[in-house]
């Protein structure tokens, strides 16, 4: 398939003053076309491994509230780990009481494999065997518009291979749990792989100089507003009848200014379909990302190549993925001097195995790469001017979730789950925080395909006519981590599903 | 009191050549009336409301004019060549926006339309493309598209702007041009008024006020060919029409111009030809695009009432109408307030029976044999029944096309009545001896005064202007009775330079 593409601008790998830009920046065109067609809606999966970094058992350093509610205002951070979303506050919906009920039927009650395998699925895996497809995938048919459009792909987003194909391999998944579509961990082959097929056209010439006439009928809208402002104005020493007779003239003029608004400037940097060049991507170079050194470039190239395979419709569903065992470095976190390339991120989540995170202080610094990152993507998402000229951003629905809830524990409890964009789904707006009356990762899959359009109520396995955990698949485990503070919650009788979630 | 009204579309063209020095084209977008005048003038407030699309309207026109800018702009604003900027910008202001506003502009309404130049600046406009954009504004704003005092309480002077705004509009129907503006805040003087009255009358931009007036007080339309039955007046096209309509304009200004009073209005024999109305008339002609001020037969021809196209404005496409001329007669020289007819008249009439080849009496006569309609037609029917010696375009004629004779005798009823007041009937032979008599009418000098007063003030009169009417009989009787010192005499009136909101 071929598709073809007209832009103003192709800003990346144009010049060297150019690439001196903050690099997400210079990805970005400066300038946009007016289109009019509908979007369509889509979806971007954020993972990140290893859940909440501090348990339960200590002070919260995820939630930003204890109840729902609004979130704090923007340029406030949420809380300490989510500090990085200041910047986006307005634009998300955080959420708590979300479990993994199926996991506790695999058989694999402890570790990362069945954790992975169920996450996105809500599948009952068999064992450490995913046996579903995720959400992504499920939303992926849904929402393309032909089979020649890739199907839910998944993007690296850090630089490290994976080192367990247990896990990473686990996490996106086709049809019956086969492995989902893992894009190229090289960037530059991720760009050829995905932007092969769309040809871009010769830049449109530069709009013609506006005639007078242009500018006055640009004009139209401020000078009636004007006008209906000094019609109030004037009429200040009026008789009451005269009052009465310029109201309705400045009446009509309202009513004729409506027609004539001016529509907001488009987003800045806006652009529908801007494919990055190859030459702007660092070359792929192991070992020398082998400790997320250099992850920083590496997820602003990934991100603007997955924002661009939206923008370019390549795909309608892409994900953002982060891994458990890559080891991050998180250098940017901690100015070059990051623990974690010497020590093992992996490990130091665990610590002592304790449901209490022996050093919170690091482990939030690290999680904060993540935070920083999502809110960059969130960021060049309401940057992009969709085909409507709204925000891309606005028609995306973004869901950040992990394959844990507690990573310390490998608990499946509680997952840090955040939800941003296509605010027209969020009938109770953004900017909020929202505590669940107890929900499954299922209830969350579920209203994620209702708010794309779909009407589903369940999302995975149904555990049979009762709808509890004992009609799953495999081996309930009851009562497992008691001392959380939630004893008996997951048991035979635990159903897999409990409605929908308050958006 | 005098509402606020919006410039009718003739006071807007006038106003734009007047702003503008002449170098701008008034927009054909400006939006026109709604409705139906109470009096008859097209200034009245309500008349002139726009409707839901003529803020548009308003916007399209203003765009319009705006257009034109540029181009003329060296020549209205010197400045714009040699320095252009926000001082040249103030200076347009001083002088355009004075017009404009017919006075001052506050300091608010200067930095609200600077604000426009600095948006169109801004934008990346030239600094002719800027001030268009201000020409754009201002033409909008209301300042500019209304007629509005302050609201005055029990009564107040108004002060020199507002009675240069009354008296320009008044007698050239436009904004005031830059010596009455001058003059304006010595206006409160009454000398320094009436002298700007009298050179504002003296005018020939006074022309279309005046014409105006007696065309909108009479009734006479600018009569078009497609106003005419072409099979019954195959000759009548455009260039004939414009003759009729300028004889008669023509000879209403030789009216207030040369000492005309109610009576020679009503009885003078002058007619203004060019070859097109000589031919109407059957006279000589005067040279190729000339006109000539001749006699008419004074058996026939009596003032206003029978030029051409005032008695073709009160006819039917090929048939004469006696009830208008009448109405003419009844309501408007004698200012009897007839009321509206029922909305079922013409139904009724309709089913009247009718004799063969019937003459204007037998209709007439078989109007009023019916209850509800002889209370007004037995009135009016008289006086338009005296003209009906003039066809549809206002030939003279002395017999219907059925052969039978055409009989202008008749009795006009009651003149002067009202309650308590039986009045007296006019026995006449012709429409002449009929306007010979209503020239003398004492109601019809009244009746002339009230119009100058709806006219100058823009409504119908009620119980509370008997005294500023009174004022405006005195002076007409006073200046010896003549047209152009009537209207001149309405402006020293208390009514012209006071104003009461009680």
């Amino acid at each position: 398939m071929s598709q073809r593409i007209d832009r103003r601008r192709f800003l990346v790998g144009s010049g060297g003053a150019l690439l001196a830009l903050p690099m997400l920046e210079a990805f970005a065109p400066r300038t946009a076309f007016a289109q009019t067609a509908a979007p369509p809606k889509r979806l971007v999966v954020v993972f990140h491994p290893h859940g909440r970094v501090v348990g339960p058992g200590s002070s919260e350093n995820w939630s930003p509230r204890t109840t729902t509610g609004p979130l704090p205002a923007v340029g406030t951070a949420p809380s300490p780990a989510l500090a990085a979303l200041a910047p986006i506050n307005n634009e998300i919906v955080t959420l708590s009481n979300i479990d993994n009920i199926v996991r506790h039927a695999s058989g694999d009650i402890d570790g990362h494999a069945s954790a992975s395998a169920s996450c996105m699925t809500c599948v009952v895996p068999a064992g450490q065997t995913p046996k579903g497809p995720s959400i992504d995938y499920v939303a992926g048919l849904r929402l393309r518009a032909s089979t020649a459009q890739k199907m839910a792909i998944v993007i690296p987003g850090q630089a490290a291979p994976f080192a367990n194909s247990v896990t990473e391999n686990n996490v996106f998944l086709g049809p019956n749990g086969s492995p989902g579509n893992y894009q190229n961990i090289d960037p530059k082959q991720l760009i050829r792989d995905l932007f092969a097929s769309v040809v871009v056209g010769p830049p449109p010439p530069p709009p013609p100089t506006p005639t007078l006439r242009d500018r006055l009928s640009a004009r139209r809208g401020s000078i009636l507003d004007a006008v209906a402002k000094g019609f109030t104005s004037f009429r200040a020493g009026l008789s009451s009848a005269d009052q009465a007779r310029l109201d309705q003239h400045a009446q009509f003029i309202r009513d004729t200014e409506l027609r004539y608004q001016t529509p907001p400037p488009p987003p800045p940097a806006a652009s529908s379909c801007a494919p990055p060049s190859t030459s702007s991507v660092p070359n792929y170079n192991w070992p020398d990302f082998r400790k997320g050194e250099h992850d920083d470039v590496f997820a602003q190239t990934q991100i603007e190549s997955l924002v661009q395979a939206l923008a370019c419709d390549v795909t309608r569903t892409a994900s953002l993925f982060f891994w458990a065992s890559g080891d991050p470095g998180f250098v940017t976190e901690f100015a070059g001097t990051s623990p974690y390339i010497a020590g093992n991120w992996h490990a130091s989540v665990h610590g002592d195995g304790s449901p209490n995170d022996p050093s919170p202080a690091s482990l939030t610094k690290g999680f904060g790469f993540y935070a920083k990152y999502f809110t960059k993507l969130i960021q060049r998402l309401a940057a992009v001017q969709d085909t409507d000229g709204s925000r891309m951003l606005d028609n995306t629905l973004v869901v950040w979730v992990s394959d844990l809830g507690y990573g310390s524990g490998h608990y499946c409890w509680n997952y840090p789950v955040i939800l941003a964009g296509l605010k027209s789904a969020f009938s109770k707006g953004q900017g909020r925080h929202v505590v669940g009356q107890v929900n499954s990762l299922g209830d969350l899959y579920a209203q994620v395909l209702r708010m794309l359009g779909g009407n589903d109520t369940k999302f995975g396995s149904t555990g049979g006519s009762a709808g509890t955990l004992s009609g799953a698949v495999g081996t309930a485990s009851f009562n497992f981590y008691p001392q959380m503070g939630r004893p008996g919650l997951i048991d035979k009788d635990t159903p897999l599903h409990f409605g929908a979630l308050d958006l | 009191m005098t509402e606020a009204r919006r410039l009718t579309a003739l006071e807007y063209q006038n106003s734009i050549a007047v702003l503008f020095d002449g170098r701008l084209t008034p927009s054909g977008q400006y939006p026109g009336t709604v409705g139906k005048s109470v009096t008859g003038f097209s200034t009245e407030p309500a008349y002139n409301d726009i409707g839901s699309g003529g803020a548009e309207q308003l916007m399209f026109a203003a765009e319009d004019v705006a257009l034109q800018l540029p181009a003329v702009l060296p020549q209205l604003l010197p400045c714009a060549s040699s320095t252009p900027g926000e001082p040249c910008v103030n200076t347009f202001l001083d002088v355009y926006g004075a017009r404009a506003y017919r006075r001052p502009l506050t300091a608010a309404e200067r930095t609200e339309l600077l604000d426009e130049y600095r948006a169109g600046v801004a934008s990346g406009a030239s600094f002719s493309e800027s001030m268009a954009m201000v020409v754009d504004h201002l033409l909008q704003m209301p300042q500019f598209l209304y007629l509005a005092e302050r609201a005055a309480g029990s009564d107040r002077a108004l002060d020199g702007y507002e009675l240069a705004s009354r008296l320009s509009f008044m007698l050239t129907g436009a904004i005031p041009d830059d010596a009455l503006l001058t003059a304006a805040p010595n206006l409160t003087d009454a000398a320094t008024l009436t002298a700007q009255a009298n050179r504002l009358l003296a005018s020939p931009r006074a022309n279309t006020t005046l014409a105006r007036f007696f065309r909108e007080w009479t009734g006479t339309t600018r009569i078009t060919p497609a106003d005419k039955d072409q099979a019954v007046f195959p000759f009548f096209n455009a260039a004939y029409a414009q003759s009729l309509n300028d004889s008669f304009d023509r000879f209403v200004l030789d009216q207030v111009r040369n000492q005309g009073t109610l009576r020679t209005l009503l009885r003078s024999t002058d007619a203004f030809v060019d070859s097109n109305v000589a031919s109407f008339f059957g006279v000589t002609p005067p040279a190729a695009g000339q006109w000539a001020k001749i006699a008419l037969d004074d058996k026939r021809y009596s003032g206003v009432v029978t030029q051409p196209a005032m008695l073709a404005s009160l006819a039917h496409s090929s048939e004469p109408s006696f009830v208008f001329r009448g109405k003419f007669i009844r309501k408007q020289l004698l200012c009897e307030n007839l009321g509206m007819p029922p909305a079922n008249a013409q139904a009724t009439f309709n089913t009247i029976p009718l004799p063969p080849d019937p003459t204007g009496k037998d209709i007439s006569a078989a109007v009023v044999a019916r209850s509800e309609c002889a209370g007004c037609h037995r009135l009016l029917n008289p006086a338009g029944l005296a003209l009906e010696q003039f066809d549809a375009l206002g030939r003279w004629r002395t017999n219907y096309a059925s052969g039978k004779t055409i009989d202008p005798s008749g009795v006009l009823p009651a003149v002067g009545s009202k309650p308590g007041v039986a009045g007296h009937d006019l026995t006449f032979t012709d429409q002449i001896s009929m306007m010979e008599q209503l020239a003398s009418e004492p109601q019809a000098a009244t009746c002339l005064a009230t119009q100058i007063f709806r006219f100058t003030f823009s409504r119908a009169d009620n119980a509370s202007d008997v005294c500023a009417i009174q004022d405006i009989g005195d002076a007409l009787r006073a200046s010896g009775g003549t047209l152009g010192s009537a209207i001149l005499a309405t402006t020293g009136t208390d009514a012209f330079t006071h104003r009461s909101d009680q």
